[in-house]
């Protein structure tokens, strides 16, 4: 994209250069792509791919796959659970995303100042991420436990009954991904931190001469020159939260009453609890697909809107 | 002024939130058993004790962190050179199919790995690979589609004005990455070491299904394995979590320099 | 640092190089005469007292090495089902009673020569399929009641002679239990003025565990959990759903136990509890004893569980040591897993207090392990004695096992009636059965 400007600026002397830029570009980049190539080819496409063909076919693990066709998408078609499974899972997208991109935008324009001690809290909100699931169950299980956790502790303090968290349908999920919220949002500070400082200050600088607001500032300067990290952002936590698993499994279960039984789980439960494993590729499938549409959206949403400085 | 002081009330605020949960993991790694039903998760365990930390490190958990140091220190290599090359390429190379196949590199992130596994240990399998370094290694130490994704994205902020210039003078696409780009990359690399060093260090599912014996564990399945059927040996799993967290945090506050990007650069006006 | 080219192809290099020379990871020297055999399991305290044993049975097979692999239970099942898919399973791994049928009905496992007479009926009846029996008995674990002798004390009220129930709430156990639940003004449940809100310590633990809890009131009190091993769910007749009652009531209408929103797997808390002293008696397995007893704060007695209207029937958990039908070695790895049934091997995992041995005969040792602990587990060996039951011999419990315990969950929050929870239980847990 940013090429085709420059060329085409550049005027028709580069057009021979071009010519021989094209040819001379060609093998250099198969040779580079190579190693990664043979690596997702081999290790992570043929298995998916044989993921896809698997839902054509009914396989209990322990024996051997018998081939069905349709059928099971047929029982997809009339399945609530999973649908209700998919519904769970944009709740908790819906709950999570928003709020976590916003956090961290916020955190980091706020370290991209002079601040004392910068390196000091960088660490610090990084370092939820850090955390296993499993250690991760076991503390937030103590923080939100009705009866002495942390939370309700605090909120006994000024005389409000908590809630039962992690047993309450209304409240597990919204728990569940406060904690996915608590542990990311330091992660995705950081790349906003480096697109941030990208952003060339004289830009700032211009806007405030031609005497925008800080409000205008950011909206028009700061944002669409943050495109390329939402992007990345964006697409990249989009797709690890349609397949969130680890916290759900460990802290609850799918409980209580379903309400947090997001699809990956279901998925995990068919394949490996249930020796349904044709019926999980099947899940499987329906889960790509929507994962990738979703990112073809974000694809066009953010293509549309993306400017390369060029000056 | 105000300003400032609520802008350090915030900092203190998400400070103190973010570690709040690991005053747990300190507090019961240095409790007792009978400390940990006596006194609230949040409250310290008195006299503090080193015992639990001690029984971890001295039985064959050391030996999982050498394990998972190796691991990590391959993958992260592995992941710098190749993923750079492929990003590249994406990003500024043109050739046939490049885009289709970047995102079909990306649509592999998109099935959920618990299925995935079960093919892939079977392709593991005809390779012979089953239980092995190799086995570990081999779906990551040659880059991956996060890692691609994130370099590619970062390559293409770069003006285009520097590789023209590079291209002019006669320079070859392999020496523009190495001379030209990677300087300026320094940033991106750094990030991306960083975030592939805690990744493989946390790396569960795959190491787990892919390796049984004591030779190639790693961490996490062994601090998993403190968590029997029918008890948990708390204190014990939050030393062990503990002794896994110090040399992440470690790691990153002592290569977050790294991944900021030096005021000197960009002189490309 | 990294932008200097001789570095970047000093560390490619160093990758490939670091690829080359790593060996592989698991011994399998195909030129030595040596069979190597993998063994499977998950207890991490188990297995110092597997190393003994295997270092007995290396000694006494000297063609036969065998390697132990430790992993963690929760993943220990996932991992052994990716094996099998791969035909990489262990020779020889530890089975359970209800991931058994799902293992046998697909040929997984070897049929074992040992003379089932020698061991526990109810652990060989577990594993047995088709007249025939599937896995070497390794041990048992029992449910017995776990109680807080000091709490007791406190209360002024001793353990009575036999603990009884009945759906009507007569019986010593709602009795004694009733005694030692304390709220935070010292009322008891049925004083004027006892508030369940502000209970401080409980006197009994009643909860969502099929194991320990409910299965146990089931059974004993007339009902079925399966009509017949590889057969359907039964537990919503009359007596069973009369027994449910009784658990929840102890819950929600008696107020002896907590609430369920604490106690709710896989969040609840109640071995803390009990832990923490704040609920006096705690149906346990013999198993959690490593998990409860060192280091307890107070002084730990055990008791048989209370013996409902029709008796007592209590759940014995076995496990097996189960062989790879597709192991290359299945001479070597059969010699093994029978090895693990006779006496000196049970007799070691005995006297280290890990497990009650499968063969008969040989519990003395478990029960002076924990006498020296001061603990006294005779009731327990005295319960095996009696009336016992394994968990549910049928092809899909472990896919119904959690939709069984939502369902369950809700039983004891009130939400359902114990006549709804059994009837949709059994309903959805028919549907899995194949």
């Amino acid at each position: 994209m940013t090429s085709h400007t420059a060329e085409r600026s550049l005027g028709t002397d580069v057009q021979v250069a071009k010519g021989r830029r094209r040819r001379g570009s060609g093998w250099h980049a198969y040779l580079f792509v190579a190693p990664s190539l043979f690596g997702v080819l081999a290790f992570l496409l043929l298995p998916m791919v044989i993921v896809l063909v698997l839902s054509l076919f009914d396989w209990e693990l322990l024996s051997d796959p018998t081939f069905v066709g349709l059928d099971n998408y047929r029982r997809l078609a009339g399945d609530g659970q999973t649908w209700h499974s998919l519904g769970v899972t944009i709740a908790y997208v819906l709950l999570c995303i928003p709020l976590q991109t916003v956090l961290a935008l916020s955190l980091a324009m706020l370290l991209n100042q002079r601040v004392k001690g910068v390196r000091f809290y960088r660490s610090l909100f990084v370092v939820p991420w850090m955390a296993t699931p499993i250690v991760l169950a076991l503390v937030w299980g103590w923080i939100f436990d009705p009866r002495d956790g942390a939370i309700n502790s605090a909120l006994a303090l000024v005389g409000v009954t908590g809630p039962d968290w992690l047993s309450d349908p209304t409240w597990a999920l919204p728990a569940v991904a406060l904690v996915s919220v608590w542990q990311y949002t330091g992660y995705n500070m950081l790349f906003f931190l480096a697109g941030l400082q990208g952003i060339p200050k004289e830009l700032h600088d211009a806007a405030e001469t031609d005497g925008a607001t800080p409000a205008q500032g950011f909206w028009r300067v700061t944002l669409p020159l943050l495109n390329p990290t939402m992007f990345f952002v964006s697409v990249t936590n989009l797709i690890g939260s349609f397949q969130v698993f680890d916290t759900v499994y460990a802290m609850t279960d799918g409980g209580p009453s379903h309400t947090t039984e997001v699809i990956n789980f279901r998925i995990f439960q068919t394949a490996f609890k249930e020796f349904d494993f044709g019926y999980a590729a099947t899940l499987s499938t329906l889960l790509f697909l929507i994962i990738f549409l979703v990112t073809m959206a974000q694809v066009r949403f953010f293509g549309k809107r993306t400017t390369y400085d060029l000056s | 002024m105000a300003k400032r002081i609520l802008l350090y009330a915030v900092l203190a605020v998400g400070a103190f939130v973010s570690v709040f949960p690991y005053l747990l993991v300190v507090l019961t790694a240095f409790k007792t058993q009978a400390q940990l039903s006596g006194t609230a998760p949040w409250l310290p365990g008195l006299p503090p004790t080193a015992e639990n930390l001690a029984k971890m490190l001295a039985g064959d958990f050391p030996r999982y962190l050498l394990n998972t140091a190796v691991m990590t220190a391959l993958l992260t290599a592995g992941q710098l050179v190749f993923t750079t090359f492929a990003a590249y390429a994406f990003a500024r190379l043109r050739f046939r199919g490049r885009d289709v196949l970047f995102w079909l590199f990306v649509a592999t992130m998109m099935v959920p790995s618990a299925v995935t596994m079960i093919p892939l240990f079977l392709i593991m399998r005809e390779l012979e690979l089953v239980n092995t370094w190799y086995g570990l290694l081999a779906p990551y130490v040659l880059g991956t589609p996060y890692g691609i994704f994130l370099m590619r994205q970062f390559f293409k902020t770069l003006p285009a004005g520097l590789e023209e210039a590079a291209r002019i003078d006669g320079a070859g696409p392999l020496t523009i990455l190495l001379r030209v780009m990677l300087p300026l990359c320094r940033p991106a690399l750094g990030t991306l070491a960083i975030i592939t060093v805690i990744s493989s260090w946390n790396s569960f599912l795959w190491p787990l299904i892919i390796t049984s014996g004591d030779d190639t564990k790693v961490i996490t399945v062994a601090i998993a394995t403190l968590k029997q059927g029918i008890g948990v040996d708390y204190n014990l799993m939050m030393a062990g979590s503990l002794i896994a967290l110090v040399p992440m945090v470690a790691v990153f506050v002592f290569f977050q320099k790294h991944i900021v990007r030096s005021v000197v650069l960009t002189g490309l006006k | 640092m990294l932008h200097n080219p001789p570095i970047r192809w000093a560390l490619l290099g160093a990758v490939l190089l670091a690829l080359t020379s790593c060996g592989s990871g698991s011994g399998g020297g195909g030129e030595s005469e040596k069979v190597t055999l993998t063994y499977r399991l998950w207890d991490d305290q188990q297995k110092v007292g597997y190393e003994k044993v295997m270092a007995a049975f290396e000694k006494a097979n000297p063609g036969i090495d065998v390697n132990l692999e430790l992993l963690p239970y929760d993943q220990y099942w996932t991992k052994l089902t990716a094996d099998v898919v791969a035909g990489t399973a262990p020779d020889v791994f530890w089975m359970t009673p209800t991931q058994f049928p799902e293992y046998v009905t697909k040929g997984v496992l070897s049929p074992v020569q040992v003379d089932a007479a020698k061991y526990h009926q109810t652990v060989v009846g577990s594993f047995t399929y088709q007249g025939k029996l599937y896995g070497v008995p390794k041990d048992w674990g029992i449910v017995g009641l776990l109680y807080n002798k000091d709490l007791f004390k406190k209360a002024g009220v001793e353990m009575p002679e036999k603990l009884t129930w009945a759906a009507d709430g007569s019986g010593t156990l709602l009795d004694t239990a009733r005694k030692l639940t304390v709220d935070e003004a010292g009322k008891h449940p049925g004083d004027a003025g006892f508030d369940p809100a502000k209970v401080k310590t409980y006197g009994f633990a009643s909860w969502n565990h099929y194991q320990t809890q409910w299965m146990n009131w089931v059974v004993s009190n007339g009902g079925k959990l399966v009509d017949q091993p590889f057969g359907k769910y039964a537990f919503n007749d009359p007596a069973s759903v009369q027994a449910l009652q009784f658990g929840v009531d102890l819950v929600n209408k008696h107020h002896v136990s907590p609430p369920a929103t604490q106690t709710n797997p896989p969040t609840g808390k109640v071995t803390d509890m009990f832990k923490a002293g704040q609920v006096a008696m705690f149906p346990a397995n013999n198993a959690l004893l490593p998990f409860v007893a060192p280091e307890a704060t107070f002084e730990m007695g055990v008791a048989p569980m209370p013996e409902g209207p029709k008796g007592r029937s209590v759940n014995l958990n076995g496990l097996a040591e189960a062989v790879y039908a597709k192991s290359k070695h299945p001479k070597e790895a059969m010699k093994l897993a029978e090895y693990l049934g006779t006496q000196e091997p049970q007799k070691m995992m005995a006297d280290g207090g890990y497990v009650f041995p499968a063969l008969n005969g040989l519990s003395q040792g478990y029960v002076d392990y924990w006498k020296a602990k001061k603990i006294d587990v005779a009731p327990f060996e005295q319960e095996a004695q009696g009336s016992t039951f394994p968990l549910p011999i049928t092809t899909g419990f472990t896919g119904f096992e959690t939709k069984l315990n939502q369902i369950f969950n809700e039983m004891y929050l009130g939400k359902l009636t114990p006549q709804a929870a059994a009837d949709q239980a059994v309903t959805e847990g028919n549907a899995t059965v194949k």
